[in-house]
């Protein structure tokens, strides 16, 4: 069956609709079809400064589109080499023009403005200011004050660039005479500042050893909040002496008259055969790294982020080139000021600290899980093409094996150090190469460079879509749940994370008197598992389960309909979940609605089996909705095998579906009137893993209490304070290691978003969950302490500064959105937290968006209400349920 | 009998008033210059009258765009049903843990344009009203006078249409919405419960505010063809909050009167009187109410509608100036003793602040002035037809002269405003 659908993915490509939410990003007129007519290098600008990317033409041929920039009022390229141009106060016929242009940076606080270098082999910088003039540098020098040979690598910075230039007469970098200089722009035009000896002897690669060898050139990257520029080396090998050091990774401060620093510690206490990632000691240890980036994550510690490390035994470069390591660095602040010291900081930080590491054993090793980004490998021979950080977010780019983009998120403890990573998640799928990307999170789009003939000269967008516009399962969806407004009341999407659902991702959607499975997509092979999607064309006529009762076979159909029967005396629908027991291999679809809940089994009590295949053709005919308990008023149905929750607005039951549906013994575990609060109390979410369980409410959020166990016979509940928060509570969503909050056991955080209308005002808070196992502990649940307005005082995280009822987020994207109410229109928003213009009102940029600018991504003027902000898990789409359809974006 | 009775008690209290909301109801207004008795101040002494009126059918109104609506919708725009009162966002602005707002965390709904939205209609009568009143003359151009109204009025019919979509199957906002709140059988024990505040018919009966005016008025004769005199007066007046006020707990229980707030209404008027029978005037009457603290029904969020409000909160309230213009036109003893009059006369109620002092509320949003709010400004148009005739005509030398008037008062125009048609009489006693 699973090479059915990969006949279906083949056809997918030249047939289907796959690409349909991606658009052409129109450049050049020379050829509409593609946004440049020659081959695209990419530079994705990773602040939200810029709308998102830039371009230029790796050949002659691209006239004034030589070097462009995305527009996100015009949705297009819009041309930065005009064939005339002012340069250094002169007009004259723009050097940049219909020419070949290989390096572009940014100033990280000017969005228009722009570094190139045209030939890297003959460099001459250009500087085109924000108001269009040019100017040009001096001659570029290497470390010796001779005419440089070549470019290495060019890194944008606050107030000019970096470049790492090779010798006269060599175009290796690492060769004596290699260095750093540092150009500035003083009154729009070039001055070199520095020049900075970084050869292979120096002490920054050898760590007081002797030379090592370097070669294939080397990567740049600039931390903002540091103030600080990382050089990485592509290949590195230490010298031949047993005792002979390696740093893959030099330091540098950002003056004309310090020298570049490398990371810190006790160099005499690395351990030969100890992989410290980008520190080893030993003879002839290699290293590799393809790319390097500069991570400030929402808890602000700052991660040198590696595409590769140093190699163990036998390793070759490649084999380590579908694997990021995140590197956690010291982040010394004034006391006085709150501001960051560089010349103290981005060393190498200590294991759970914000100091430097002072001895080897204070560094983590490529096998601890803080600095696994992805948990691991990504698949065998998945070369990254680049590596992207946003937010709290990795993404690989890869166009082999599997192209696409892959996330991983990083997860925090109560101090905001990242205690680990959400496995890798195709979130882009498409059978097109993706040979480079980029991300604005303000609109939420992603750009990929992808070819047209053979050449890499197109540029294609996600786009937000809806209606007629919508393809594949989306289109089913609307289909199957229009035309009636409001269908959809519940959007879920389920893919091998949760238990029964085996080889298949999918969305279940659940409607007033209706609910849809909806296959999106089926693994293919991989650790973790990936996935493919669906073809649009194998979404047909679905399988009817009429009165409930699945009478057919639903063999390869991705689609099933359960309509009728019970679901007339529940409606409206509300809720649904995926319940499975591992004791009798046995998972069910249970739905709740405001008259009952029930579950899809078979009159034996069996559901679908442990899992499916590689489609839905599991379920068996004969399955059919059957009452469970005597239930009104169904908020939430959850599951955490073998148990499943039903909240009601006063109440949550635990069902033990261990041995099956059969007499599964049924306990009310928390009441309001009762452990949570008064009688008017009304839950509103609640979240369970293992022993852990959270239940929110109008009055505030209650947690397992210490000692006690959400599986226990009589569990105890504690109020769990929220500092400085909001109520009532609107939504709890866990975060756990594998990126769903059934794993929470093993570490990870929980959002909590509350609110209300009246102070028009919503906000999230942040919870650490520690590891648990058993038993729940005083500290198995903390709020974030990083989170603060003053220090050493908890506060939220973000506050949205208006009133949102619903909220989604991948880490390094937020949508949040309000229904409409009254004259307030129905609107999707993103907060522009991470634009480095941003001053909200304390040291902590990234908590309180309230000041800042709110970008209305979608202004939704029909549709009243948003049911489901979803991320859908196998395929990265965005879904928006709202009460006149769908809105989908991936 | 009981007419006659509420009469009596007038004309024994020698009484006058006139009243005001927070929007315009032309409550019988005892010291209208329009419908006040001739008199002769050259020559009379004392007058001593009653005057009653009754609403000839149910009370008019027209709503905040001027479209003609139920008195309970006049706070509403334009709207077919008028949807007078957002359950949703009642429900809003209260404490985390009051049950106002586990109620609407319960319903967990969303105002779209229609959920939770009602229209609660009603029929609003004026059973009687009317006036004693107790008129002294002195030095031939003044006079002091005292009034005290009464009044009694009725709400009935009350009727509540849920406006929530009902659709099948419901969605599940609309379901709790329709479930837990709007369903009319839901909603009047809940606003009772929650809010302590009664949806429901009344009938209330009380006084007014009793005010007392100093009055001066001159003739001064024209010595011409055609114009033959020319009449100024003038007024001032206090009014005392005797009247009884708004019940705070009581659907659209509107006081008689300015609710607990002194006044000080003063007026002009000039009338000029051409050949003999025929005369014009024209009459401008403005009042200064003062403002007065008081625990009021206030919003405690925005968007929120007047009809039924939950808060409470102590207040200022400061009223907005009250303007009432006249003009008029009429015959004058033709025949001897008669006399007609025909009245256009607008009212306007300007616009009205709260200033809270209370921690509990937002001053901002109890202050909100959205374009249905009950704190905005009202107005009136209104016509009156009045015909008197003196007996003492046909007397020779009474000691007393009896005067009867008769007179309708027809309210055709308004915004936020209700208005009863009314007819009523006066019976004079001039000493």
């Amino acid at each position: 069956m699973k090479r059915i659908f990969f006949v279906c993915i083949l056809f997918s490509l030249f047939f289907s609709g796959q690409l349909s939410a991606l658009v052409l990003v129109p450049g050049s007129p020379i050829d509409p079809a593609t946004t440049l007519p020659v081959a695209i290098n990419f530079f994705p600008v990773i602040n939200d400064l810029a709308d998102g990317v830039f371009i230029s033409a790796r050949a002659t041929g691209a006239q004034e589109y030589a070097v462009a920039g995305y527009q996100r009022s015009s949705q297009k390229f819009v041309p930065y080499a005009e064939q005339s141009v002012l340069l250094n106060g002169e007009t004259v016929t723009n050097p940049l023009y219909n020419a070949e242009v290989d390096l572009v940076a940014f100033a990280t606080n000017q969005p228009s403005a722009f570094f190139a270098v045209p030939n890297k082999n003959s460099p001459i910088l250009y500087y085109r200011s924000g108001f269009g003039a040019l100017s040009n540098a001096p001659n570029i020098t290497d470390a010796n004050g001779n005419p440089a040979s070549s470019v290495a690598a060019m890194v944008g910075t606050s107030g000019g660039v970096y470049m790492a230039v090779t010798p006269q007469g060599s175009t290796n970098f690492g060769d004596p005479g290699s260095g750093i200089i540092l150009v500035a722009t003083i009154s729009n035009a070039l001055q070199m500042l520095s020049t900075i000896s970084l050869n292979a002897s120096n002490i920054a690669f050898t760590l007081n050893t002797n030379p090592v060898t370097m070669m294939n050139g080397v990567s740049l990257a600039w931390s903002i909040p540091l103030n600080l520029v990382y050089c990485a080396g592509a290949h590195i090998t230490s010298g031949a002496v047993p005792t002979d050091r390696v740093s893959l990774v030099a330091r540098g401060f950002s003056t004309s008259i310090t020298p570049i620093l490398y990371p810190t510690f006790d160099v005499s206490s690395l351990v030969t055969g100890t992989n410290y990632g980008i520190l080893a000691t030993g003879a002839s240890v290699t290293g590799a790294i393809a790319f390097e980036q500069l991570l400030e994550t929402s808890t602000r510690q700052v991660l040198l982020v590696t595409c590769g490390r140093i190699l163990n035994g036998g390793e070759m470069p490649i084999d380590v080139q579908n694997q990021v390591y995140a590197f956690p660095l010291n982040r010394e602040t004034d006391p006085a000021s709150g501001l960051v010291v560089s010349n103290t900081s981005g060393f190498l930080a200590k294991k759970g600290s914000n100091d430097a590491a002072l001895t080897a054993s204070d560094l983590y090793t490529i096998t601890d899980a803080p600095v696994q980004v992805g948990q691991g490998p990504l698949p065998t021979n998945a070369i990254l093409n680049q590596l992207l950080v946003n937010g709290d977010c990795v993404y690989a780019i890869v166009n082999a094996v599997f192209p696409g983009v892959y996330m991983s998120r990083a997860l925090f403890d109560t101090n905001g150090f990242v205690i680990g990573w959400t496995s890798w998640a195709r979130i882009i799928n498409t059978p097109n190469p993706v040979l480079a990307a980029a991300l604005n999170t303000i609109t939420g789009t992603w750009f990929m460079l992808t070819t047209t003939g053979g050449v890499a000269n197109t540029i294609m967008r996600t786009v937000w879509q809806a209606g007629d516009a919508l393809t594949g399962v989306a289109n089913s969806l609307i289909r199957l749940t229009g035309p009636a407004p409001q269908s959809i009341t519940a959007l879920n999407g389920y893919d091998y994370r949760t238990p029964g659902l085996g080889d298949i991702s999918l969305l279940v959607c659940v409607e007033r008197n209706q609910v849809i499975l909806a296959q999106t997509g089926f693994t293919i092979p991989g650790t973790p598992p990936f996935y493919e999607q669906l073809p649009d064309f194998a979404y047909g006529t679905p399988i009817v389960a009429t009165n409930t009762v699945l009478s057919t076979p639903v063999g390869s159909n991705p689609l099933v309909q359960i309509t009728g029967g019970i679901f007339d005396d529940m409606e409206p629908l509300t809720t649904a979940t995926i319940a499975h027991s591992d004791t009798i291999a046995e998972s069910w679809l249970v739905v709740g609605g405001e008259y009952g809940a029930a579950i899809w089994a078979m009159q034996n009590g069996d559901g679908w089996g442990n899992a499916f295949g590689d489609n839905l053709s599991a379920l068996p005919e004969g399955l059919v909705m059957q009452s469970l308990g005597n239930y009104t008023d169904v908020r939430t149905v959850y599951a955490d095998a073998p148990y499943l929750y039903i909240a009601t607005s006063s109440q949550v039951d635990r069902i033990d579906l261990t041995n099956g549906i059969a007499n599964a013994p049924v306990v009310t575990i928390a009441k309001t009137g009762g452990n949570l609060g008064t009688a008017n109390n009304v839950i509103t979410d609640i979240l369970f893993c293992k022993e852990l369980g959270l239940i929110s409410t109008t009055v505030g959020l209650y947690r397992i209490a210490s000692g006690s166990s959400a599986r226990a016979a009589d569990p105890l509940w504690v109020f769990q304070k929220l500092p400085e928060s909001e109520f009532p509570i609107k939504t709890i969503t866990g975060y756990g290691l594998n990126g769903i909050a059934n794993s929470l056991d093993q570490g990870g955080d929980c959002w909590i978003l509350s609110g209300t209308a009246r102070n028009n005002r919503s906000i999230i808070n942040r919870l650490a969950i520690s590891p648990f196992a058993g038993t729940i502990a005083d500290n198995t649940v903390t709020p974030f302490a990083c989170d603060s307005f003053v220090n050493q005082k908890p506060s939220f995280f973000l506050d949205f500064g208006i009133y949102q009822d619903s909220v989604v987020s991948d880490g390094a994207q937020y949508f949040f959105a309000r229904s409409v109410e009254s004259l307030i229109p129905t609107m999707i928003r993103t907060p522009n937290i991470r634009n480095p213009l941003a001053q909200p009102r304390s040291t902590n940029r990234f908590v309180g968006v309230q000041s800042l600018p709110m970008q209305p991504l979608l202004p939704l003027d029909s549709p009243s209400d948003i049911n489901a902000l979803l991320q859908e898990p196998a395929t990265g789409a965005w879904y928006i349920a709202t009460s006149t359809g769908l809105i989908v974006q991936g | 009998m009981k007419l006659l009775k509420s009469t009596s008690i007038a004309v024994l209290l020698l009484s006058a008033t006139m009243p005001m909301q927070a929007f315009l109801i032309n409550l019988f207004k005892p010291y209208d210059m329009m419908i006040h008795p001739y008199v002769d101040y050259a020559t009379e002494t004392i007058q001593a009258y009653a005057t009653v009126e009754c609403g000839v059918s149910k009370a008019k109104a027209w709503n905040a765009d001027g479209e003609v609506s139920s008195p309970l919708s006049i706070w509403t725009i334009g709207q077919c049903p008028a949807q007078n009162q957002r359950g949703l966002q009642m429900l809003e602005g209260f404490g985390v843990d009051s049950p106002i707002t586990q109620l609407l965390t319960k319903i967990d709904a969303n105002n779209n344009g229609e959920r939770g939205n009602l229209n609660i209609m009603a029929n609003l009568h004026l059973d009687v009203a009317g006036t004693g009143a107790f008129r002294y003359f002195f030095l031939e151009q003044c006079a002091v006078s005292l009034y005290l109204p009464f009044y009694r009025y009725r709400l009935t019919d009350l009727c509540i249409k849920d406006l929530t979509p009902q659709e099948d199957p419901p969605t599940p906002q609309d379901y709790r919405t329709h479930t837990f709140l709007t369903d009319p059988a839901v909603f009047v024990p809940t606003v009772r419960e929650l809010g302590c505040f009664e949806v429901t018919n009344w009938e209330r009966t009380g006084l007014g505010d009793i005010s007392l005016f100093f009055d001066w008025q001159r003739d001064f004769p024209q010595a011409k063809t055609f114009l033959k005199s020319v009449m100024v007066a003038a007024r001032i007046g206090i009014v005392a909050p005797s009247g009884r006020h708004t019940d705070q707990d009581l659907i659209f229980a509107f006081p008689f009167g300015y609710d607990k707030s002194w006044a000080i209404p003063f007026g002009f008027t000039l009338e000029t009187l051409f050949a003999e029978y025929a005369y014009v005037g024209f009459d401008i009457e403005l009042t200064q109410i003062f403002g007065q603290s008081g625990r009021e029904r206030v919003h405690t969020a925005h968007d929120q509608t007047d009809l039924v409000l939950l808060g409470k909160g102590n207040v200022y309230r400061d009223p907005g100036i009250e303007q009432q213009y006249s003009i008029y036109a009429g015959l004058k003893n033709l025949p001897r003793g008669l006399n007609m009059r025909a009245v256009y006369q607008y009212r306007k109620h300007s616009t009205d602040t709260l200033s809270a002092y209370d921690n509990c509320i937002n001053s901002a949003i109890a202050n909100e002035s959205n374009e249905a709010s009950s704190l905005l400004d009202s107005t009136l148009h209104m016509a009156i037809l009045r015909m008197d005739y003196d007996f003492s005509v046909l007397m020779d030398n009474p000691c007393v002269a009896p005067q009867l008037e008769l007179f309708a008062r027809i309210p055709f125009n308004g915004k936020r405003a209700v208005g009863n048609t009314t007819i009523g009489f006066s019976l004079i006693l001039d000493f």
